[in-house]
């Protein structure tokens, strides 16, 4: 209160104040009434004081002092005992807390002055509570298990869902398989090592959808110890809108529409026959003639494929609207290479390239063969190779703003057809075209900040969205509190506490199509995970090292004796003063 | 006293009488407890009669005379006064006292006998009864014993076809049974198994064997019938029973379906139809290495031991031997069938055939190689399988052969040809000329003469095209016998094996540039081409030019020739390379020559030729739609959506039953292969789809399946979505500058 003075039963001082004033207003009347003794103004005094520490005693007054020893021990799960015990004896007097995220801990950490953690640690959403108290993070052991795990969460149909983690300390013969939503194997490692281990498991999805795969952790006899839930959102490809111009018709271009066309791309084949006449062919996609390349045009289409001739024989305008359209729409372009592409200065050509007199590729994945074109790409920083698993770069792309231009050594890749390896011409081209077709736009961008939700505790996510106005909902269609980024204003930050266990959803209000799901482990699964996030999360947030200690100010209560006293001797006075007075 | 005895005589049977009694209620109390577990009336009256020996047995109230009789009365009769014995006695045997005693007896006993009952348990046997039967008939209540039957397999057998109702709601209606089921496997007829009737609706049979179910049902029912692998085919009804005959061409699957009275749909479990193919016949030979050589001087003997073995039968069996004569281009064939010493009789399943090949009745010579192998062929319709065993060799060793190839050292072309071509005769002159300072003069001219000799034969080859017929009928067969020299003994009717195989390569003729007969038709080959002028110059073979010039080649191979046997191959090698070249030059003469007749080219407009108009041109437009294939469309969707339905957030909906049915049937499509290994699994989507079976474990138990049925997901391109951060524009854009 004042001056560092309080009370113990502050929330009573009205009512207690008033009482002593009543009392001794009575005292006051009562004495008032027979003055005759002298000593009125004495009694009335000493009365006063009385009452007053009447009212002390039971406000029970306090005073701030200021205190630096008092230590505290909280205790997280997965501490230590004996780290326990010899803190205890090491600091005697030490205040011992349980720490349980879902319980208020604030109140009792603030007459502490320093602060040991044991165990793994405080939860990561409560390390603003512990922001003012020096605090000594004392690490637990790492937790056996797996200890760090990685995968992408989201991933396309015919992509590798590849997981990559490391377990800690496993018995020997630990196997770790890899099981798709129905519990079906797909992949599978022994950990014959000690110590921490890492894996690396993967599978390629076969449908789409919300699943749940589960690493599942047997021993070496193949008994089922523990699965793990592995969340994965799986989305389907959409087809590509491609345009190819061609100079002439070649086998390349006819092999590559008709796989394209195939598979439901829409494919627009513009080969000219003559100065001005061309043949048009059209798949699974409205007859539009393509003559003139307006930005219009072009930014319909996902990839252009253009044979070298045609696209170094553009004049410099219309080469200009292609690579605006390749840097704001994000359009990719694929040059089909010849003799004419290689001999190109660097400037025209967008890549450098160097005779390597090689004229046959060998891809160790599916252990093909094929022609290419004497010359490989030069310079390790002006391409972006594409990895087909040869020794030297036969396909590269490179950036240009949002878009990509690509091409490759690899000639007459329509020989693998012939040869009976479709699946590996069919892997080839997937895996070039999917480097460098356009995006399709999507107005919100979410990504999840919290990497193990669980049930009621906070889950942080970001959104990217240059939407001006928009209403983030949740599970039950209740809008959601965003945070905008001050200095990036299409960030956004949000939380919420999903409350069931499974995959949850949240969306964009407008944009049915935006939806962001992420999935609620029960608190059993990914103990060892969490444990290790945790403790690393710890460490990096207390640096280790002991701390000093703070000062606190603690309301210490004044010995009420005094009090006693005081109001002991008042009464005796008032009792023994008329006795006297009398007597007199 | 008769009158004593008899009271005695009748206690007696009563006493038996209730003895019998007993035995009967503790055999009905067991029979009726055997009635109640087994619920059969016969087995409950055997274990009644049973039980009624095996009581009457431990009793024996045979046995109960009338010794027993009197001793029970005397010890339960104080009045008979342990006399009742004199009673048995005959009477004249007895003293006086005896007598009077009796008498006493007789007439005590005429007055206690009706108060006392004989010894008896009649009470305990009814409570025996009462427990026996209150245990059965509990038993029966509560159907204990079914349920051990049911676990023991016993109860209504997994074959009986059993029917559920496709509609949940209207389960109370009487679900009509099939009272009888005869499924009858009419297996094709040269298996000769048959046919099999059996119950089980899981069918196994022999490709092209026919089906036949009959059902007989309990209630009246209509629209029955089968469903396979997508399509419906109804049954039809005969008198009471309805029938199906379908015939088994592949694995696949079947349930029935029909209405009730009520017009609820019941449809019955999934079962299995497997085709088991009809194996080729198996061939096994022994004892027998896959190479025999054999030396000239050798017994030259192939002993051929081999077992024969079919699922159903061999129909024939027989031994393709084929002898190589000859090497190199001179190969020649001659295959023979050869049976084995065995009758083979047909329909036979296991059969040990032997042969012994002597090569020297098969004529084979030195050198000749023997190629033989056993086929074999069941009685499979309307096309038989069959069996080709691994080709076995026998060789007679040809010792001159061998002493060649261990001189392999000596010149490239050792073996003497019809004739050599114009280059080899160029190349073996221009060795000569090289190895004359090392050979002997006699080893030089020798050669040099030889070559003479080819170079003779040349020209008479190509002499022939020119229609000289002087030498022609002389050379040539010359050339012949030079030829047969190599070829020894040809045997009629052998000659013509090589013909499809061979291919001519020293002729002049070596790429079949000009028509192969001409050189094969030895007596007149330009018969065809001629106008009959009979003066080789008139011949109109080849133009002009084509004449003068291998008339030209002709004569100077006749100055090549002549330095030759000059023995002065220097002077000979100029005149050959002229002849090669103009031998070449007819040569693509020829090869325009066909190439003429190969091209007909269009007429060409002259008038608007090279004006560069294209005024006529226009654009071409072709536009396609394909459609996706998407095989197995439905069971991935199907997958999708057991997902939410085993995460609880979704119910089954009407518009899911056709998904699960198209996944069911593109399931099946993949199930053919091997029925055994997805029947469950299809099992389980049709119990889905029929709403038999919608629980969380079938769902789950389907979801597996399906996925690890599924085929890899095919590499296909496609864009995927993404947003575009004006930041991240901002930094590629920066990127760029400074790149």
């Amino acid at each position: 209160m004042i001056d560092g003075f309080s009370f113990v039963n502050k929330e009573s001082l009205l009512p207690i104040l008033i009482g002593g004033l009543i009392v001794f207003g009575c005292y006051f009347w009562k004495e008032s009434t027979n003055r005759k003794h002298g000593k009125f103004i004495i009694n009335t005094i000493v009365a006063f004081l009385t009452i007053t520490a009447l009212v002390l005693i039971v406000l029970k007054p306090t005073k701030e002092v200021e205190i630096n020893d008092r230590q505290g021990l909280l205790l997280t799960e997965g501490f230590d005992e004996q780290q326990k015990d010899s803190l205890l004896l090491r600091y005697q007097g030490i205040k011992e807390l349980n720490y349980n995220p879902n319980k208020s801990i604030g109140y009792k950490l603030d007459s502490l002055t320093g602060l040991f953690v044991l165990g793994n640690g405080i939860k990561p959403f409560d390390f603003e509570l512990f922001k003012n108290i020096p605090l000594t993070y004392i690490t637990a052991k790492e937790p056996y298990g797996i200890t760090d795990f990685r995968y992408k969460k989201s991933i396309v149909l015919g992509e590798k869902l590849n997981v990559k983690g490391i377990y800690n300390k496993p018995l020997k013969g630990t196997m770790l398989i890899l099981e798709d939503a129905g519990g079906n194997g797909l992949d599978s490692v022994q950990l014959d090592r000690i110590g921490e281990v890492g894996f690396s498991l993967e599978a390629v999805p076969k449908v789409s959808g919300e699943y749940v795969y589960l690493l599942t952790e047997k021993d070496s006899v193949g008994v089922k110890l523990k699965s793990e839930p592995i969340p994965v959102v799986i989305k389907e490809k959409e087809p590509l809108r491609v345009l190819i111009l061609n100079n002439f018709p070649t086998f390349e271009t006819k092999y590559l529409k008709n796989f394209l066309a195939d598979n439901g791309h829409e494919v627009i084949v513009r080969s000219q026959l003559t100065k001005g006449k061309y043949k048009f062919e059209y798949f699974n996609t409205a007859t539009t003639p393509v003559y003139q390349f307006t930005d219009e045009i072009l930014n319909k289409f996902d990839i252009v494929i253009v044979d070298s001739d045609i696209y170094f024989g553009f004049g410099s305008m219309l080469k200009k609207r292609f690579e605006k359209s390749i840097r704001e729409s994000g359009m990719g372009l694929f040059i089909q290479p010849s003799g004419f592409l290689f001999n190109l200065g660097t400037d025209t050509s967008y890549f450098k390239f160097e005779r390597d007199s090689n004229h046959e590729v060998h891809f160790e994945t599916f252990k093909i063969k094929l022609e290419k074109y004497p010359y490989g790409f030069k310079g390790p920083f002006s391409f972006q190779p594409i990895a087909f698993g040869t020794t030297t770069t036969v396909a590269a792309y490179k950036q240009l703003g949002l878009g990509r231009i690509a091409t490759t050594t690899v000639q007459n890749s329509y020989q693998l057809l012939l040869d009976g390896e479709g699946e590996g011409y069919k892997w080839m081209w997937t895996k070039l075209f999917d480097k460098i077709s356009k995006k399709k736009n999507t107005s919100v961008e979410w990504e999840a900040e919290t990497q193990v939700p669980r049930i009621d505790a906070p889950f942080d996510f970001k959104l990217r969205t240059n939407l001006e106005e928009y209403t983030v909902l949740n599970e039950n269609d209740d809008s959601v509190a965003m945070l905008q980024n001050s200095m990036v204003p299409m960030r956004y930050l949000g939380t919420v506490y999903p409350k069931k266990i499974g995959w949850n959803h949240l969306k964009i209000e407008t944009d049915s199509s935006s939806q962001f799901p992420f999935y609620v482990f029960d608190s059993l699964v990914w103990k060892s995970l969490t444990s290790s996030k945790t403790i690393a999360a710890n460490q990096k947030e207390f640096k280790s090292g002991l701390k000093h200690n703070r000062a606190v100010f603690v309301d210490r209560s004044i010995s009420p004796i005094l009090f006693y006293l005081l109001f002991l001797v008042g009464i005796g006075w008032l009792w023994l003063a008329p006795k006297l007075s009398t007597d007199k | 006293m008769v009158s004593g005895k008899q009271y005695l005589m009748k206690f007696n049977r009563r006493w038996q009488l209730m003895a019998y009694l007993e035995a009967a209620l503790i055999a009905l109390g067991f029979g009726v407890l055997v009635y109640f577990l087994l619920n059969s009336l016969l087995s409950g009256l055997l274990a009644f009669v049973v039980g009624l020996l095996v009581v009457a047995l431990i009793k024996q109230p045979w046995k109960l005379n009338l010794n027993r009789t009197s001793l029970y009365i005397d010890a339960h009769v104080k009045e008979a006064s342990f006399s009742t014995g004199l009673l048995l006695l005959p009477e004249n045997t007895l003293s006086n006292l005896a007598k009077l005693q009796r008498c006493r007896v007789s007439n005590e006993l005429k007055k206690r006998l009706g108060t006392i009952t004989p010894p008896n348990k009649i009470r305990q046997a009814a409570l025996v009864m009462f427990a026996l039967i209150a245990v059965g008939f509990a038993v029966h209540k509560l159907e204990l014993f079914s349920k051990v039957d049911s676990i023991l397999g016993n109860t209504s057998t997994p074959e009986e076809i059993q029917f559920v109702a496709t509609d949940t709601v209207t389960r109370q209606t009487i679900i009509p049974k099939i009272i009888e089921q005869a499924i009858t496997v009419y297996y094709p007829t040269y298996t000769r198994q048959g046919t099999k009737t059996s119950i089980d609706p899981n069918v196994k049979a022999v490709t092209n064997s026919r089906i036949q179910w009959v059902l007989q049902f309990d209630h009246l029912v209509s629209q029955v019938s089968m469903e396979r692998m997508g399509e419906t085919i109804p049954l039809t009804k005969v008198e009471n029973t309805y029938q199906i005959e379908v015939s088994l061409i592949e694995s696949g699957f079947y349930n029935f379906t029909f209405t009730n009275e009520d017009g609820t749909v019941f449809t019955s479990d999934l079962f299995a139809l497997e085709a088991i193919p009809d194996n080729h016949p198996e061939v096994e030979i022994f004892g027998l290495p896959q190479y025999s050589y054999f030396d000239a001087s050798d017994a030259k003997k192939v002993e051929l031991q081999s077992t024969i073995s079919d699922d159903f039968g061999i129909s024939d069996a027989y031994i393709i031997a084929t002898v190589s004569k000859g090497s190199g281009e001179s190969v020649k064939f001659r295959e023979e069938k050869l049976k084995f010493h065995e009758q083979i009789t047909k329909g036979q399943k296991k059969i040990k055939v032997t042969r012994s090949l002597d090569l020297n009745i098969l004529k084979m010579e030195v050198g000749d190689e023997l190629y033989f192998y056993i086929e074999a062929f069941d009685e499979k319709e309307p096309k038989h399988n069959v069996t080709r065993s691994e080709t076995y060799f026998a060789v007679i060793k040809d010792t001159v052969t061998e002493l060649f190839v261990v001189e392999g050292t000596l010149g490239v072309d050792q073996m003497p040809d019809y004739f050599r071509s114009q280059r080899q005769l160029i190349i073996d002159t221009e060795k000569l000329i090289k190895d004359k300072p090392t050979i002997p003069t006699k080893e030089f001219k020798f050669r040099s003469n030889e070559l003479g000799f080819d170079q003779k034969a040349l020209r008479l080859k190509y002499g022939q095209f020119m229609g000289d017929e002087s030498e022609m009928e002389e050379v040539p067969s010359e050339i012949i016998t030079e030829a047969s020299g190599e070829e020894e003994n040809h045997e009629d009717g052998e000659e013509d094996l090589l013909k499809g195989y061979s291919h001519d390569h020293d002729g002049d003729n070596e790429h079949n540039l000009v028509p192969a007969q001409k050189s094969e038709e030895a007596e007149d080959p330009l018969h065809d081409y001629l106008h009959n002028h009979d003066n080789p110059e008139e011949s109109t073979l080849f133009e002009e030019s084509l004449k003068t010039k291998l008339r030209k080649a002709l004569s100077i191979m006749w100055d090549a020739e002549l330095y030759l046997r000059l023995y002065e191959p220097e002077k000979s090698l100029p005149f050959q390379y002229d002849a090669l070249k103009l031998i070449q030059e007819i040569k693509n003469s020829a090869r325009i020559y066909v190439h003429r007749i190969g091209f007909d080219p269009p007429p060409i407009k002259e008038e608007s030729r090279l004006t560069g108009s294209i005024k006529d041109v226009g654009n071409f437009r072709k536009n396609k739609s394909m459609e996706v294939v998407q095989p197995f469309k439905a069971m991935e969707d199907a997958v999708a959506r057991l997902e939410t339905l085993i995460s609880g957030n979704s119910i089954f909906k009407e518009k899911d039953k056709v998904l699960f049915t198209a996944a069911g049937i593109e399931l099946a499509r993949l199930a053919i292969e091997n029925p055994g290994e997805y029947l469950q699994l299809l099992q389980g989507l049709k119990g889905i789809e029929n709403n038999t079976q919608r629980t969380i474990s079938n769902y789950k138990f389907v979801q597996k399946g399906v996925l690890s049925a599924l085929p890899q997901t095919k590499q296909l391109p496609g864009s995927k979505m993404g947003y575009a951060d004006e930041i991240n524009s901002l930094f590629l854009k920066q990127l760029e500058t400074y790149d």
